[in-house]
Formats: C-alpha cells, sequence, structure tokens
C-alpha cells in the first residue's frame, strides 16, 4: 500500500473539485463528499502507517516538474511521515465530520467544505513531499486555505483584516524559508531531501547554519513563535472548526514537521536558537494565555505555548519529545477547540464572563473538555504528562536556565487551563448560559473519540514511539539523540508544578477563597501589559505605517518625478522640436531656395572633407 | 601675373553668387528673374573660360545652346509673371503665400 | 600685363552690373545694370576668343532679354525696394556661405596649372562645324528650336488679355 501513498493528498484534492463545481446543489454544500473524500484518505493512509509500522520507508521516483531535475517532486514515506499522516488524515476526519453539525445552516458552507478539502489535501502532500520545492508549494497553499478559511466571514472587518495579518505574517516566515530553499540549492545543488542529508556532513556549519536558520524562520511564520506569533490569536475569527483543524491540529504544526524533517541539516548552533525561540514563547503565550477572556482566544495562546513546547523540545535534542507532543497536542487541542465549538454554538457567546455552571447542561461536552484540560495541564496519567514530562526532561540536561523558562511555562499552562474549565463549566450559572443545550450526535461523537485519543495516546511511549521516530533520521544522528535520561527528579518536579498550578487555580475560582480581582488591581501594569499583548502588535503596526508606508511614499515620489518625468519628457522635447521645426515653412518659396542653397553648400563641405567626391 | 582659368572661373563664382543672393532676396519677381539671368551668364563665362583653355570649341557651342534656352525661359517666365501681375495685383511674390503652415 | 588688367576692368564691370541688378531701389535701373552686365559679359568672351558667342550675347541677350524685362516692368506696378526687415538674413547667408563654400572649392582644384589660353578662335565657321555636324551637336540645336517655338507659343498663350465672351 505505500507505493500509493501519492494518491493520499488526491483524494481531497477530488473532493476539492467536485464541491467547488457541484456544491450548491448538494446537501450540507456537498459535506458529505468531503467527509467521503476525506475517510478515503484516512483510509489510505492508515494502510500506509501499517506498512510503514512494519519497518517499510518508502520513497518514490518522482516526476521532473517541466523537466527540471532540481524539481524532481516525489513521495517520501516514514516513521517522522507517518504520524503527521496519522494526525492530519484521522483528526481531519473527525472535524469535517464534526462541521456537518457545527456549520449547518450557515449561506456559505459550499465555500467552506471546499476551502477545507484543499486545505487537507495541501496539508497531506506537504508531509509526504521529498523535494523542498514541492513542501514549498504545499506550505504556500496550506498558508493560502487558512486566509481563506480564517476570512471565512469575510463581510466582518475583523475576520478580513485577521485573514489579511495572518497571511502577511506569515510570509515573513515564507520568505524566510525560500532564502533558505535557494541557498541550500545553491550550496549543494539540489532540493531532494535524502540527498541534501547525505551531503550535509561534509559541508561547511556556518552555510549550514545559515540555511537551517532561514528555514527555522519559516516555521515560526508558520508555527506561530515569536515574533511572528501574532496572527494566531486574531485567527480565532474563523469558524472553530478551522480554529481546530488549522490552527490546533495541523497547519500549525507544520512549522514543527519542517524542522523534524530538515533535522540533520540543523547545527549546535542553530539548533541552540531554536531551542530560545521556543523556550520564549512558550512562557510568553502562557503569560497571556491567563489573563485573557476570550474563550478562544485563551486556547489559541495555549496552542502558541505549546508549540514552543515542541520547537523547545526539538532544539534541545529532544526529537522523539518533540513530535511525540505533537502527536498528543493535536488530540487534546482539537478536543478542546470543538468542545469550546459546541459551548460558543449553545451559548452564542465567546466570553467567558457570560457563562459559568455550564456542566449541569451539557455534560458531554463538559466531560470532553474536562479530560482535554486535564490532559493539557500535564497531570497523570494522560497523554501531556507524558509526552511533557519528556520534553522537561531533554531540557533538563541542555540548558538549566532554559529548563527554568519551561518549567515555569509549565506550571502556567496548568494554570490557566484550569481557570478557564472553571469558570466556564463550574460555579453560578452565567447569563448566557441559561438556555444551552447540549450538542447534536454528529458533533458530541467526534467529541468522544478524540477524548479517547487524548486520553490513551500517551501510552504510546511504553510501545517504543520514540524509537520509532528516531528510525526517520539518519542512523548517526538517531543514535545520538537515542539516550533517555528520565531523571526522576524531573518527574515529580512536572507533577508537582502542575498539581500546584491547579490547586491554586481553584482557589480563585472554584471555590473563590482568593481574589481574582484584587490580584488584577495590585498588579495593574503587569494586567495592562498583558492585556495589550505586550504591545507588540502595536509595534508592527508602527513599522508598517511608518516605515513601510514612508519609504513607499518616497519611492514612489521617485517614480514619478524622475523615471515619468524622464520618459515624459523626451516626449515633451520632440514635440518642441518639431514646434520649432515646423517654421521652416513659411510659404515662401524662396526661403525654401534659401535653404537648398545652405544644404548645398554643407554637403560640398562634406564632400570635400570625406575625400572630396567633387 | 597672365589671366588662368582660374580667374575665369572666380569670376563666374561671383556672379553666380550675386545672382543667388539677389534670387533669394528679392521682393519683386521681375528682380529674382534677372537675378537667374546673371547666373545663367555666370555659368556660360564657366563654358567658354574652359572651351578656350582647353583648346576646343564644344564649350562654346553649348553656351550657345544656353544663351538659347535663357532667352526661352525668360520669356515664358515673364509671361508668366504679367498672368500672376493680373490675378493678385502685385509682384511682390512674398504676399503670395498659399503654401504657408 | 596688359592681359590682366584688361580682365580687371571687365570684371568689374561686370560685377557692378549684377550688384545694380541686386542692390537698385527702382526696377528700372535694375534692368539697367543687367543690361551692363549681359554687356560686359560679351567682353569677356571676345577675351576668350569667342567672338562669336559675343555676337550673340549682344544680340540676344543684351538686345533682345533686356527688352523684354523693360516691357515687364512697364507692364507691372512694383513696389521700391523696401529695407530688408530684420530677421530676414536667411539669404544671405545661404548665399554667403555657399560663395565661400564655391570658394575653397575652387581655390583649392587643380585649375590654375592649367596653363596658358589655347589659340583656337571660335569664329562663326569654327563653331558653326560644330553645332551642324552630325555627330556633335545637330540634334539638340533641332531641339532646341523646337523648345523655342514651344516656350513663344507658351509665352504667348499665358500672356494674352482674359478673352472676354
Amino acid at each position: 500500500m505505500i507505493e500509493y501513498a501519492w494518491a493520499i493528498p488526491l483524494f481531497p484534492v477530488i473532493s476539492f473539485l467536485i464541491i467547488l463545481l457541484f456544491g450548491s446543489r448538494m446537501k450540507e454544500g456537498g459535506g458529505y463528499i468531503a467527509v467521503g473524500f476525506v475517510g478515503l484518505s484516512m483510509l489510505l493512509s492508515l494502510l500506509t502507517i501499517r506498512d510503514v509500522l512494519a519497518g517499510g520507508r518508502y520513497e518514490s521516483e518522482g516526476i521532473a516538474w517541466l523537466g527540471i531535475e532540481a524539481l524532481r517532486f516525489g513521495v517520501l514515506v516514514d516513521s517522522l511521515a507517518a504520524v503527521m499522516l496519522f494526525v492530519v488524515s484521522f483528526v481531519g476526519f473527525l472535524i469535517v465530520v464534526y462541521s456537518l453539525g457545527y456549520m449547518h445552516g450557515d449561506p456559505g458552507v459550499q465555500r467552506y467544505y471546499a476551502e477545507i478539502s484543499l486545505f487537507i489535501a495541501s496539508m497531506l502532500a506537504l508531509v509526504i513531499a521529498n523535494n523542498l520545492v514541492f513542501l514549498f508549494i504545499s506550505w504556500e497553499l496550506v498558508g493560502l486555505c487558512s486566509y481563506l478559511l480564517i476570512g471565512y466571514w469575510y463581510r466582518k472587518p475583523s475576520a478580513a483584516s485577521a485573514a489579511k495579518k495572518a497571511f502577511l505574517v506569515t510570509r515573513v516566515g515564507d520568505i524566510m524559508l525560500l532564502a533558505g530553499i535557494l541557498l541550500l540549492y545553491a550550496n549543494f545543488g539540489t532540493l531532494n531531501m535524502s540527498e541534501l542529508f547525505e551531503l550535509a556532513p561534509a559541508a561547511v556549519p556556518a552555510t549550514l547554519t545559515l540555511a537551517s536558520l532561514l528555514l527555522f524562520g519559516g516555521a515560526v511564520g508558520k508555527s506561530a513563535q515569536f515574533p511572528l506569533h501574532v496572527w494566531l490569536p486574531d485567527a480565532m475569527e474563523g469558524p472553530t472548526t478551522v480554529s481546530a483543524l488549522i490552527h490546533a491540529a495541523t497547519m500549525v504544526k507544520a512549522g514543527v514537521y519542517l524542522v523534524a524533517r530538515t533535522y540533520p541539516l540543523f547545527t549546535p548552533d542553530s539548533l541552540m536558537v531554536v531551542a530560545w525561540i521556543g523556550g520564549i514563547t512558550a512562557l510568553l503565550a502562557a503569560t497571556l494565555a491567563v489573563v485573557m477572556t476570550d474563550l478562544k482566544r485563551i486556547i489559541a495562546y495555549s496552542t502558541v505555548s505549546h508549540l514552543g513546547f515542541m520547537t523547545l523540545a526539538l532544539g534541545a535534542g529532544g526529537y522523539a519529545a518533540g513530535i511525540f507532543h505533537l502527536l498528543n497536542h493535536s488530540f487534546f487541542k482539537a478536543l478542546l477547540f470543538l468542545s469550546a465549538g459546541a459551548v460558543i454554538h449553545a451559548v452564542h457567546s465567546q466570553d467567558i464572563r457570560d457563562m459559568g455552571g455550564l456542566w449541569r447542561r451539557m455534560p458531554i461536552t463538559g466531560t470532553a473538555f474536562f479530560i482535554g484540560a486535564w490532559s493539557l495541564s500535564g497531570l497523570p496519567p494522560w497523554s501531556g504528562f507524558w509526552s511533557k514530562d519528556e520534553i522537561l526532561a531533554s531540557v533538563y540536561s541542555y540548558d538549566r536556565l532554559l529548563f527554568a523558562v519551561a518549567a515555569f511555562a509549565a506550571l502556567l499552562s496548568a494554570v490557566y487551563i484550569s481557570r478557564l474549565f472553571f469558570v466556564v463549566f463550574t460555579g453560578r450559572e452565567g447569563e448566557a448560559v441559561k438556555h444551552a443545550h447540549e450538542a447534536p450526535r454528529v458533533m458530541t461523537v467526534p467529541l468522544i473519540i478524540l477524548s479517547a485519543g487524548a486520553l490513551f495516546s500517551g501510552f504510546l511511549t511504553f510501545a517504543g514511539f520514540s524509537e520509532f521516530v528516531l528510525n526517520a533520521l539518519p542512523s548517526e544522528l538517531a543514535e545520538q539523540l537515542a539516550h533517555h535520561e528520565s531523571s526522576s527528579v524531573v518527574v515529580l518536579l512536572s507533577i508537582v508544578l502542575a498539581a500546584l498550578g491547579v490547586g491554586v487555580t481553584a482557589l480563585f475560582y472554584y471555590r473563590p477563597v482568593l481574589s481574582a480581582e484584587q490580584v488584577r488591581t495590585t498588579l495593574r501594569p503587569l494586567h495592562s501589559l498583558l492585556v495589550h499583548r505586550y504591545y507588540l502588535d502595536h509595534l508592527y503596526l508602527f513599522f508598517a505605517n511608518r516605515v513601510v508606508r514612508d519609504t513607499s511614499t518616497v519611492v514612489n515620489a521617485i517614480d514619478t518625478y524622475f523615471i515619468d518625468g524622464a520618459v515624459n519628457g523626451i516626449g515633451r522635447v520632440t514635440a518642441r522640436a518639431g514646434e520649432l521645426l515646423r517654421r521652416i515653412h513659411t510659404g515662401i518659396t524662396q526661403d525654401y531656395a534659401s535653404w537648398l542653397l545652405l544644404g548645398a553648400s554643407i554637403l560640398l563641405i562634406i564632400a570635400r572633407l570625406t575625400g572630396g567626391a567633387a | 601675373m597672365s589671366v588662368t582659368v582660374f580667374h575665369y572661373v572666380f569670376l563666374g563664382m561671383l556672379l553666380f553668387s550675386i545672382g543667388a543672393y539677389g534670387l533669394l532676396s528679392s521682393r519683386n519677381a521681375v528682380r529674382m528673374l534677372m537675378s537667374i539671368e546673371l547666373m545663367l551668364n555666370a555659368a556660360n563665362i564657366n563654358l567658354v573660360a574652359f572651351s578656350s583653355y582647353l583648346g576646343n570649341l564644344h564649350g562654346q557651342a553649348f553656351a550657345a545652346f544656353t544663351i538659347a534656352i535663357a532667352a526661352a525661359e525668360a520669356g515664358v517666365g515673364l509671361a508668366i509673371l504679367l498672368a500672376l501681375y493680373r490675378n493678385f495685383r502685385t509682384v511682390n511674390l512674398r504676399e503670395i503665400k498659399e503654401l504657408r503652415w | 600685363m596688359i592681359d590682366s588688367l584688361v580682365f580687371l576692368v571687365i570684371s568689374a564691370v561686370v560685377i557692378a552690373g549684377a550688384v545694380v541688378v541686386v542692390m537698385a531701389e527702382r526696377i528700372f535701373h535694375a534692368v539697367l545694370g543687367l543690361a551692363l552686365a549681359l554687356l560686359g559679359v560679351a567682353a569677356v568672351f571676345v577675351t576668350l576668343g569667342a567672338e562669336f558667342l559675343a555676337v550673340i550675347q549682344v544680340l540676344v541677350y543684351a538686345g533682345g532679354v533686356v527688352v523684354l524685362f523693360l516691357f515687364a516692368t512697364m507692364l507691372t506696378k512694383s513696389d521700391l525696394q523696401l529695407r530688408r526687415p530684420r530677421g530676414d538674413e536667411l539669404a544671405p547667408v545661404s548665399a554667403v556661405v555657399f560663395a565661400i563654400v564655391a570658394l575653397f572649392y575652387v581655390a583649392s582644384s587643380g585649375f590654375a596649372e592649367m596653363g596658358e589660353r589655347g589659340s583656337v578662335v571660335g569664329t562663326v565657321k569654327n563653331v558653326g562645324e560644330l553645332i551642324y555636324d552630325l555627330n556633335i551637336y545637330v540634334l539638340p540645336f533641332e531641339l532646341v528650336g523646337l523648345l523655342l517655338l514651344a516656350a513663344m507659343v507658351g509665352a504667348i498663350f499665358l500672356a494674352r488679355k482674359e478673352v472676354v465672351k
């Protein structure tokens, strides 16, 4: 089955085309088509994964695009790709099913399902690409679908603006990625991944550092790491299913995947940058999540934070740990988003201050959310604990300062997610809750399935997940990373921190022994800083307005006055010359004769000067 | 200093230039025609001079023809001038500007 | 020696006449100047040994053509030659430029080495032999006759009074 892996992205493409052309005539705008084809992709993915588990690794011949050898696009399926295929197709399938209920009745559903299909197709292609340009093309397509889906409700100005912001910010990353690809081609003459990995050990480290950092730049944009994280919270303007699929489970993981995929190209220097950016992002986002009041935004910042954890893990040498967390996170984050979606659907509000005591009215959703939150907080025995623990272990042996940063971020993880749970589901019933009712089955069933994943995916670590993933790397590299120190100090510390976080939060929000309001007032400056997201958005806006716009004004002036001026000037000069010359025609024949005589004289002079023809 | 052909050519050239000037700058059409006659005579001087210094008579025969043609041309030219005078009431060619831009 | 003097005098006469043609205020004076110049040219022909031509020149040119011009001046009323207005330098400039160029051309050519005058004299008989020789100029001679006829007819037609029906 593994040789047919190329067909996996193909099914959703067909779905896209069918829905685009005929969706308006179908039920649910073609939603069932999407479910069907994505389901086929999922089945094929599972069969392919089965082959990989049996020890298979497959790389296809590929087709040289336009006959250019450097652009030979083919398929590469190994253990890393298998993990990603599973995540994308399985979670993708569940979310599309969920959409049938969530998006029911929205007038633009045909557009929705078409764009979702295209997205899943591009994401799957990205995962199995064996050529960096092929990956880049899929990368851009994925970005395009993100733009389209964030701005799904395009008539809403905030949505349109958010879509534009997402696209522009990730563009910064994309340019760096492109630069990295070009640099690699210039130095190695190939863009095929396997070939690059073979050539890498012999290359100049400085070149590799630069190239890998540029590639990482793309990851910083796509995976919303600091400083290009600003687009993700705003991306919540899109439908919640979109947030779940693209901005939690799949697209944002593309950056992490890219780093993992091109890991042999990274040098210790570039990995250090990777680790630090990951750590800073993890902490920064976690601090912001603690003060937000919009349900989806809290979860969004949590995503940014956990992506930071994954990046940090990869940078610190915890390759398997990072990928493991990627897998687990996809389950519980999607679960959280979808349950949040159900909540918003029922309550018609996204502000957590309107909610409270929702458990009674939405037990299934509440349970799902509870499971997701527990997993995220890192408390044993669910999945979040296992992967976070591995990450902390890797970081502990890498750098102590980073470890402190990561540990604090882990603590805050527990804090913000338990805050969210307590505020929304426990306590007195909020205003909007009074009319809430449980979600329909088409929405609750995927929740249940995802819950199972969030609960049990953690146990894969005992099934040899780490070794499985490390198979994707060249053997020398894999051996380097294989040693696994799980220090009991770290394990204990992570449990204690998580418990502490949940416990303290409970004191504020479950049984309000302590007052959150008071903390807010005492720490007003800090609170203000956080609410304004460290003023980063203001900074970027200033840059765009002043620097970029003013520069373009100057350039425009140069263009208008110098360049246009020169061009128009030539025209004007010609016209003027014509105006002057026409005065020769006085109508007086004698003048014409005079000119003739003059001309003849000149000719005589010329003739005599050039050798005398006269 | 003996008189060489050059002197005659020089005379012809001078006469021709004067005639040219007169042709180009006269207001009066009659004067223009007279200037043309001067120019033709200058050419004749040239012809005859070379004929003499080269030792044959071909130049003179040629000059005879030139005189005949010049006379014919003067006649026709003046006839045209008369016709023009009758229509425009002037011989100042500057005032007849149909070709002007 | 004598030759040069004679040549100089005759040249002066010719040039003087030409200048009068161009510069005189009244047309009548200009015509007189033309007559003088043409007679001067006839004298030049004589110094060159072209007797026949000199006679032709006097008869046709100084006689016929000048009379023609006299008729023309009397039949047309012409303004006095006004002072040339400013801004009309084109004619003198082009004429002067031409004259200078021609002068240089002539001066730098090898004419001066041509030597002495030949001794052939252009008597009626000699020139006539050339003109009437069947292999030389008899055809142009006949054609010129035709031309004169055409010119005469044309001039008569152009200059006649309008026929009033």
